[in-house]
């Protein structure tokens, strides 16, 4: 098991590796570099070459990235100009929002569709099969911005400006305004009033793909020979579906789990730039438009990082569920 | 069955409906898929014509796209006839289609019900982008009265509502099938043949190349899509091109794994070493003899890869990162209706709704693909 | 043995299992009758598509799917009936008073569980036993069945183990509540021969030790001759000869069974014989094909095949006794032994 997790591990870090060289010839190539988010119209050549050769960026690619490779690594990721501080501070004040979305919709999305995937496939043929089929599907084929603004429209604008609801959900941010006046229940009340939007958003289109993904899962595994003679020991059926079925159809279904953490992290950037979320992907948006260059790096870096540790946890999962990996 | 015995009865009768209105001899046979899709593109198009004969006149002569249009009426007209009128000759005449190993696909495939209402939704779907300059009521670019209709709300006249620029948004969602579809089709075929091409020779080749360009699709999946399509596009100055090309080439990968994999498959099976045996090269084993016995996956990758594409594209779009205004793309639109969610729904739900009603339907032509090539999945 | 229902352990009555499919219907078991007394091993052969697996599925209950068992059908586990038991009951029968296994080993054990956890399960589910006794009595049945160093192979999951290893812990697990009757479907089918040879000896060892009954389904004359007591001979969803081995495969009294052992390379050599077989040493294949289970010919359903057919087999036989014990056959010409002997077939 151990040698199996390490070859993963080592196998990780030049596919990191090469994440970080792909990301920095990406913005090398492109048009335009850091420097211009700083050079007015009107400066004499020798400013702009000043403040060019400040950036290093006089000096060969090879060595720029040799440098900024460098940097990195000892966890200097440069400087934002966009927010006027240092990279890794940016990072640190947005990563946990972002964090604290994904993980909830992650988490709730693997439950939810392991739940109804199983529930379908245990009730086969019948209308609740196909109903939530019909009802998964769409769900899968909604993009997720669209569904957000639907669900604001619903729950939010209309909630309140129209059908005056007594209850209706926030439109944008982590928190109200009133926030740091709140006691502590009241902070954590309000901090989950603010994540309901986002996270419904997210989880129902990742739920529909999971639940679609388990139910043929699901299908495969009943009808192989161990869960007749599961049947034949005289097991209850439930037994039979929930400790026999389910532990063999989870297996795939994790590795699907990895390969949707892209996924999320891009439904991220969406659902945040709706909600106004103060995370992650919204500020790599804001980083792009506005040219700045090494928190763009930086956080691009970042989201393909998190998806390879991502991977990698689903990998150590899967041989934590699977004995015939452990054992090779 | 009931079609044998129309056929034999009354032949004249059922030439003559056909003449008239082809598509409803096969649906009064029960043979709902040919026979609705016939019918409808039939009715469709004779209906544009009749409602708007000078505007088809005038398009005949008109842009390029508009062109397109008309050729695309016209010969809808003539293959729907045609297609009824030779189908009820070989139904007379006992014979069945059916190409050979692709007989059984085809009959799964038409026992699926969603499967063919998918199907026929991306076919009209297609017909509407080509057809849209005769369609659309309103020019899609055009502002209207900015004091009178501007966000109007839907009505007889628009029957989606106006935008703030008093643009008929009905029209503007015609015109965005154009680019949804377009862009979708382009960049899933870009991504297929690269990754099948790919695929294949790591597969079968192995070696370094195999572990190179695997260590590159991993590279390139483990990216998060969304993030490295907005940094190239912010980079390079959006256009319609660039967009097809990045989402192709971030779409390869996925393709070149399905593909890899298949073939390892197949590359131990015996007609591979047959040929190899006969001294075959091996640019002509892969093309001629792995490729296509690997194309069943690939094809339900692909119906399935334009549907996410279409969303992607969407996504893109309404970040304003994507298709510039005032081009209606169905994602522009439903950012523009961001701001204006209380005061013009109309504005977003549309048009998202479109995106969804678009994607289903390749899912579930994609879902339908993918039961009807694998044995295991049927029931 | 004579004696009435109430004396065999298991009797079979007219049973009937068909399915409701797309094609059609299929009468996968069309009126099939039989009973296995303990400690006796009752074969039964078929080629494939006759019926034999269905048969055996439907002692337990669990034919799926879109099939069903239909009324009129009996079985009888010491004279209760179980077509009509509650879901509990038969539950309660399964793996404790009648047990099975199957013909891919391999597979039929669930991968991510280990052998002893799976043993152990159905010693907790029928015996009530907690997890230390239960592991303890799993280590003993798979030293019972001859696995080497049971209390480390415990702990192994199937993947690690060989085909024949494999079989032997499904008997292990198919034992271990000490079942009145055993059904085996084609045990030894996907082993290697010296495996075949050792599972069966296992088998025969393991039943006499405990005056199991055993049903043995299987395509391979040669195992029915190795271990059976009696044989039942199917084709087409229905029976069409039993009696006890020696006397069937010497003296065949049904065409069909007739064929089969010509069919043999030993030209019917088949089992404790005397020298004297049938046939003269040549290869007969059995002309035509296995019909459809969506079609069974009208009459006697091997008339298509049979070289013997006559004006009367347009009519169904029943299953006519014959002189000796448990002797049976669904044929017209069904005749003491005598006629057949030394003719081939034409």
């Amino acid at each position: 098991m151990s040698r199996y997790l390490a070859r993963r591990i080592l196998g990780a870090i030049p596919l990191l590796l090469g994440i970080a060289t792909l990301v920095f010839f990406v913005l090398a190539i492109a048009p335009g570099d850091p420097a211009t988010y700083l050079i007015q119209p009107g400066m004499t050549a020798e400013v702009v070459a000043r403040i060019r050769s400040n950036f290093g960026l006089d000096q060969p690619l090879l060595l720029r990235y040799v440098k900024w490779l460098g940097a990195m690594l000892t966890g200097d990721f440069g400087y934002s100009f966009s927010f006027g501080r240092p990279v890794l501070d940016v990072i640190r004040t947005f990563l946990p929002n972002t964090l604290l979305l994904s993980g909830c919709a992650l988490v709730l999305s693997f439950v939810g569709g392991v739940v109804l995937g199983a529930l379908q496939a245990a009730r086969q043929y019948s209308k609740t099969d196909s109903v939530l089929s019909v009802v998964l599907l769409f769900f899968y084929s909604m993009p997720s911005f669209w569904l957000a603004l639907m669900l604001m429209l619903v729950f939010s604008v209309f909630a309140r400006s129209v059908w005056h609801w007594p209850f209706w959900l926030p439109v944008s941010g982590m928190t109200s305004m009133d926030y740091a006046s709140l006691g502590l229940g009241g902070r954590i009340l309000d901090r989950a009033w603010h994540l309901v939007l986002p996270t419904v958003s997210l989880t129902l289109v990742l739920t529909a793909g999971i639940a679609r993904f388990m139910r043929s899962s699901m299908l495969e595994v009943v009808r192989q020979d161990y869960i007749r003679t599961a049947r034949a020991k005289g097991l209850p059926e439930r037994t039979v579906v929930f400790k026999h079925a389910l532990r063999n159809a989870l297996i795939p279904v994790i590795t699907l789990a990895g390969l949707y953490i892209p996924l999320l992290f891009g439904g991220t950037v969406f659902i945040e730039y709706v909600f106004s979320w103060p995370g992650m992907g919204k500020a790599i948006v804001d980083a792009i438009v506005a040219r700045d260059y090494p928190l763009v790096m930086a956080t691009s870096f970042l989201f393909a990082a998190m998806v390879v540790v991502g991977n990698l946890l689903a990998d150590v999962l899967y041989a934590v569920v699977d004995p015939r990996i452990r054992h090779g | 069955m009931a079609d044998e015995t129309i056929g034999r009865r009354t032949p004249i009768l059922e030439r003559l409906l056909s003449a008239v209105a082809p598509g409803l001899p096969q649906l009064l046979a029960g043979r709902w898929g040919g026979g609705l899709a016939a019918l409808s593109v039939w009715v469709w198009f004779l209906w544009l014509v009749l409602t708007r004969p000078g505007r088809v006149v005038a398009a005949s002569a008109g842009t390029g796209e508009q062109r397109i249009a008309v050729a695309t009426v016209v010969a809808g007209l003539v293959v729907a006839w045609a297609w009824s009128w030779r189908d009820l000759q070989a139904r007379a005449a006992g014979a069945s289609a059916g190409f050979g190993g692709w007989r059984a696909t085809l009959d799964s495939f038409s026992r699926n019900r969603s499967a063919r209402l998918g199907l026929l939704v991306v076919l009209l779907l297609g017909l509407v982008a080509l057809v849209a300059p005769l369609l659309a009521p309103f020019d899609p670019l055009r502002p209207g009265e900015l004091l009178t209709e501007r966000m109007v709300g839907p009505s007889a006249v628009h029957l989606m509502g106006t935008d703030q620029s008093a643009r008929d948004v009905l029209s503007r969602l015609l015109y965005g099938a154009r680019i949804s579809l377009g862009i979708g089709v382009l960049a899933v075929g870009i991504a297929v043949t690269l990754g099948t091409l790919l695929g294949a020779v790591a597969g079968y080749v192995g070696g370094w190349v195999d572990v190179a360009t695997m260590r590159l699709v991993d590279m390139v999946i483990a990216f998060p899509r969304l993030v490295l399509l907005i940094t190239v596009v912010a980079l390079f100055q959006s256009s319609v091109v660039l967009i097809v090309v990045v989402l192709g080439l971030t779409l390869w990968p996925s393709t070149a794994r399905i593909v890899r994999a298949e073939v390892l498959g197949v590359r131990e099976r015996e007609f591979v070493q047959a040929a190899r045996a006969l001294g075959y090269s091996r640019r002509r084993i892969i093309l001629r003899h792995v490729v296509p016995n690997v194309l069943a996956p690939v094809i339900v990758a692909a119906t399935l890869g334009i549907g996410d594409t279409i969303v992607l594209e969407a996504g893109l779009s309404f970040l304003g990162q994507g298709i510039q205004p005032p081009t209606p793309s169905w994602g522009t639109m439903v950012a523009d209706g961001r701001n204006n969610l209380l005061g013009a729904w109309w504005l977003s739900t549309f048009p998202g709704f479109a995106i969804v009603i678009t994607v289903l339907s390749f899912n579930l032509v994609g879902d339908g693909l993918r039961d009807a090539l694998d044995p295991r999945h049927r029931p | 043995m004579t004696a009435g229902p109430e004396s065999h352990l298991l009797e079979v009555t007219d049973l009937r299992t068909w399915f409701d499919t797309e094609r059609g219907l299929v009468r996968a078991v069309d009126g099939v009758s039989f009973h296995v007394d303990s400690s006796e091993t009752l074969g039964i052969v078929g080629e494939s598509g006759c019926g034999k697996t269905v048969t055996s599925l439907s002692m337990l209950g669990l034919v799926g799917g879109k099939g069903r068992i239909v009324e009129g059908s009996s079985i009888r586990l010491r004279g209760e009936e179980l077509v009509s038991a509650s879901p509990e009951r038969m539950r309660s029968v399964r793996g404790n008073e009648i047990s099975m296994i199957f013909q891919e080993p391999a597979a039929s054990l669930n991968p991510v569980f280990s052998v002893g956890e799976q043993i152990a399960e159905v010693l907790a589910l029928h015996r009530g036993m907690d997890r230390a006794a239960a592991r303890a009595e799993a280590v003993r049945r798979l030293e019972e069945v001859g696995i080497a160093d049971p209390g480390m192979r415990v702990d192994d999951y199937p993947h690690q183990l060989s085909g024949g290893m494999s079989q032997r812990v499904m008997i292990a697990m198919a034992l271990a509540c000490e079942p009145a009757l055993l059904v085996a479907d084609e045990p030894t089918t996907a082993l290697d021969m010296t495996v075949q040879a050792q599972i069966l000896q296992l088998l025969r060892a393991l039943k006499a030790k405990r005056e199991m009954a055993m049903i043995l389904i299987t395509h391979d004359l040669a195992v029915v001759a190795e271990i059976c007591d009696r044989v039942a001979v199917m084709y087409a969803g229905r029976i069409v000869e039993t009696g006890a081995v020696s006397a069937v495969f010497r003296h065949p009294a049904h065409p069909y069974t007739r064929a089969l052992l010509e069919a043999l390379p030993s030209g019917g050599n088949v089992g404790p014989s005397d020298g004297e077989g049938l046939g003269d040493g040549r290869l007969r294949a059995i002309p035509g094909t296995v019909p459809e289970p969506t079609a069974w010919p009208d009459g006697c359903r091997f008339r298509p095949r049979c070289p013997l057919a006559f004006a009367t087999c347009v009519h169904e036989p029943e299953l006519i006794p014959l002189p000796g014990a448990g002797r049976t056959a669904r044929c017209w010409l069904a005749q003491p032994w005598g006629d057949f002997e030394g003719e081939g077939l034409a």
